[in-house]
C-alpha cells in the first residue's frame, strides 16, 4: 500500500489537493496521512519552554485546526481510509521533511493554484524541502479526473528512475498513459521530431514484462507554451524532479503553463 | 428561465437568434425577441414609425419576423415548445348534464414573444428586461461594435442590467470559458448558466479568483471550493487560477481572445469597479469573443 503525506491549510489549494488525493485512493491502494503546519507569525513568541510552551502553541492551533477537521470530514465522508489530521508548529518545510523521512512515505501531495503573473513552480522546486525530497511528489493543481497520464521522459528525466518510480506508484490501477521526448526551444513553430529517440528504447525494455505499455509515443520540439497548450488535455503530467532548477528551465515552464497536477516521480531513499 | 433577445436589422441578428434558439434549445426556456432601433450609425438609417405597423417590408420588423422562424425552424415541427398548433378535443360540462365537446388549441409549452420598442436602444433593452423579468439578456457585438468602438448603448446594457447579460461574437466557438470571481455571493442560477455556456460550446472552465497581494477575499477561497467540487460532481471539467486585482483587465483582454470571459459582477463586486465603462471597451477592443455578465 502507498503511503501519502497530504500538506493542509485552511486554503483553495488544500481544498483541492485534499480531494485529489482522495480520488486518487480509487485507483490504488493509499493511505492518506493529512499534515498542517502552522508556521509561526511575525511577531509570534514563544513564551516559555515545555507545558507553557506547548499550551501557547495548542491556543493558536485551535481556530485553524477546527477549519482543517471540517475539510477532512468533508473527505472523510466518501472516502473513508483517512486517517486523523497531523498537527504541528513550526517550519513548514523542516517539519514536513521531517515527517516524509522518519515516516517511510511514498508520496507527498500538496495542492498549487496557477497564477497568471508569476509561476510559484519554480520558486517551489528550488525549496529546501523538494531538493531533499525522498519521494514523488503531487502537485494537485485542479479537479481532473484522472483519464490518462503523461509520462515526460528526456535528459532531465531519465526513464531508467521515473518509470521505475511511476510503476511503483500506480501499480494495480490500469492507468492509461503517453509517453513525451520533447525538445524545448525559445521560440519557433510545434512541430514533431522525426528521429525516433533511443530513450524510448529504453523505456521499452523498462517496461517488458511488466504490462506496462504506453499508448502513444509522441517526440515533439516547440516552446514552453507550445507544448503546454499541445499537453493540457492530460489528466496529470508526470516527470523528474530537476535537480538543480534553473531560472530558465523550459521543462518547468513548460509544466508552470499546464493545468494538470503534476508528479514528480522520484524513488523513495531512505533517512538523509 | 427567461430569455431576452434584442435584435435589430443587422445580418448578425440571425446568428444571435440561432445562438439563442441553441441556449433554449438546452433550457427551454421562455424566449421573447426584442426588435430594436440600432444606434445611429448611418444617417440614411430609417426609424420605425407608426405608419410601418402594416409594412412588411420595415427592415427590422422583416428581421424580427425571419429571427422569429429562425428560432421555431430550429426545433423542427414537431419538438417546439413554442409552437401553438397543438389542437385537443375536450369535453366540457356546460350545465348539470350538458356537455360540450370543444376543439381546445392549446398554448404552447413555453412562451415566445416577439417585441418591437423604438427609441433608445440601452433603455428599451433594460425596459423589457424588467418588465419581462427576463434571466438573462442576449445580445450581438454588431450592433455593439461598430469602426472598433462600442456602443454606449451596449455598454449601459452590460453595465447597468439587474440581470445577466451574454454578448455573442459571430467568429469563432470560445475554446475555454474563463469565469472571474471576487465575491462569494453566487447565485444559484448563475452557476447553472456557466454549465449551459459549458455544454453550448463544448469548453472547458477556468475559474479565476481575485487576489489582492496574493490572497483572496474573505469566503472567496471555500466558496470557489465549493463551485469547483460543484462543476466536478456535475463531470464539467473546472480549472482554478489566481489574478491579482491590478492585473485582471489586462488578464481579461488576453483571455477574450481565444474565450468568452464571464465576469460575475454584483452590486458589491469589486469587479463592477474594474470594469468601470472604458475597461469594458479596453476589454472588447481587440477581441472578437462572447462576454458574459453574470449577475
Amino acid at each position: 500500500m502507498i503511503k501519502a503525506l497530504v500538506s493542509v491549510y485552511p486554503d483553495l489549494a488544500s481544498v483541492i489537493a485534499m480531494n485529489y488525493a482522495c480520488r486518487l485512493s480509487k485507483m490504488f491502494a493509499m493511505e492518506i496521512q493529512p499534515i498542517f503546519v502552522k508556521e509561526p507569525e511575525e511577531g509570534d513568541k514563544a513564551p516559555a519552554v515545555g507545558w507553557v510552551r506547548q499550551t501557547w502553541e495548542n491556543g493558536l492551533l485551535d481556530v485553524e485546526q477546527e477549519a482543517m477537521n471540517k475539510l477532512i470530514e468533508s473527505e472523510r465522508s466518501v472516502y473513508v481510509k483517512l486517517t486523523s489530521l497531523q498537527v504541528i508548529y513550526g517550519d513548514r518545510d523542516e517539519a514536513i521533511l521531517d515527517n516524509l523521512l522518519q515516516g517511510g512515505y511514498d508520496l507527498f501531495v500538496e495542492g498549487s493554484i496557477s497564477r497568471f503573473e508569476k509561476s510559484v513552480l519554480l520558486q517551489r522546486t528550488c525549496s529546501r524541502l523538494y531538493r531533499k525530497l525522498p519521494c514523488s511528489v503531487m502537485i494537485a493543481r485542479n479537479l481532473i479526473d484522472l483519464n490518462k497520464i503523461l509520462v515526460i521522459i528526456g535528459d532531465a528525466a531519465p526513464a531508467s528512475t521515473l518509470l521505475p518510480a511511476l510503476m511503483k506508484l500506480f501499480k494495480g490501477s490500469n492507468v492509461r498513459f503517453d509517453l513525451l521526448y520533447s525538445k524545448i526551444i525559445d521560440s519557433g513553430p510545434l512541430e514533431p521530431i522525426y528521429s525516433e529517440p533511443e530513450i524510448f528504447n529504453e523505456a521499452d525494455e523498462i517496461f517488458h514484462g511488466t504490462g506496462w505499455k504506453p499508448e502513444k509515443k509522441l517526440a515533439l520540439q516547440g516552446s514552453p507554451r507550445d507544448l503546454a497548450t499541445q499537453i493540457e488535455e492530460y489528466s496529470l503530467v508526470a516527470t523528474s524532479l530537476p535537480s538543480e532548477p534553473e531560472r530558465h528551465n523550459g521543462l518547468l515552464e513548460l509544466l508552470s503553463d499546464t493545468p494538470s497536477p503534476i508528479l514528480f516521480c522520484r524513488q523513495r531513499i531512505g533517512m538523509l | 428561465m427567461k430569455i431576452l433577445a434584442a435584435l435589430d436589422s443587422s445580418s448578425q441578428s440571425t446568428f444571435v437568434a440561432t445562438e439563442v434558439a441553441r441556449l433554449a434549445a438546452n433550457t427551454w426556456a421562455d424566449v421573447t425577441l426584442l426588435g430594436i432601433e440600432p444606434e445611429a450609425v448611418n444617417t440614411d438609417q430609417r426609424p420605425f414609425a407608426k405608419g410601418d405597423r402594416k409594412a412588411e417590408d420595415h427592415p427590422l420588423i422583416k428581421s424580427l419576423r425571419e429571427n422569429r422562424n429562425i428560432l421555431q425552424n430550429y426545433f423542427g415541427p414537431d419538438n417546439s415548445p413554442y409552437n401553438h398548433s397543438v389542437v385537443t378535443s375536450e369535453l366540457v360540462e356546460v350545465e348539470n348534464g350538458f356537455w360540450e365537446d370543444l376543439q381546445v388549441c392549446r398554448g404552447s409549452i413555453k412562451q415566445l414573444n416577439t417585441r418591437l420598442r423604438t427609441g433608445n436602444p440601452a433603455k428599451a433593452v433594460l425596459t423589457e428586461a424588467r418588465n419581462s423579468q427576463c434571466d438573462l439578456i442576449v445580445l450581438g457585438n454588431s450592433i455593439s461594435i461598430f469602426g472598433g468602438v462600442l456602443a454606449r448603448s451596449v455598454k449601459k446594457i452590460l453595465l447597468e442590467a439587474d440581470t445577466s447579460v451574454l454578448m455573442v461574437a459571430e467568429s469563432k466557438n470560445p475554446r475555454r470559458i474563463v469565469a472571474c470571481l471576487d465575491h462569494d455571493n453566487i447565485s444559484q442560477p448563475s452557476l447553472e448558466l456557466i454549465n449551459q455556456m459549458v455544454t453550448l460550446y463544448d469548453a472547458d472552465l477556468e475559474i479565476v479568483g481575485l487576489t489582492t497581494q496574493d490572497t483572496l477575499a474573505n469566503n472567496v477561497d471555500s466558496k470557489m471550493g465549493e463551485i469547483i467540487k460543484y462543476y466536478a460532481a456535475n463531470k464539467i471539467k473546472a480549472l482554478v487560477r489566481f489574478v491579482e486585482e491590478n492585473r485582471l483587465a489586462t488578464f481579461a483582454a488576453q483571455a477574450a481572445q481565444d474565450n468568452l470571459v464571464a465576469i460575475w459582477m454584483g452590486k458589491k463586486s469589486l469587479l463592477s469597479r474594474i470594469f468601470h465603462p472604458r475597461s469594458v471597451e479596453k476589454l472588447l477592443s481587440g477581441t472578437e469573443s462572447s462576454l458574459l455578465i453574470l449577475r
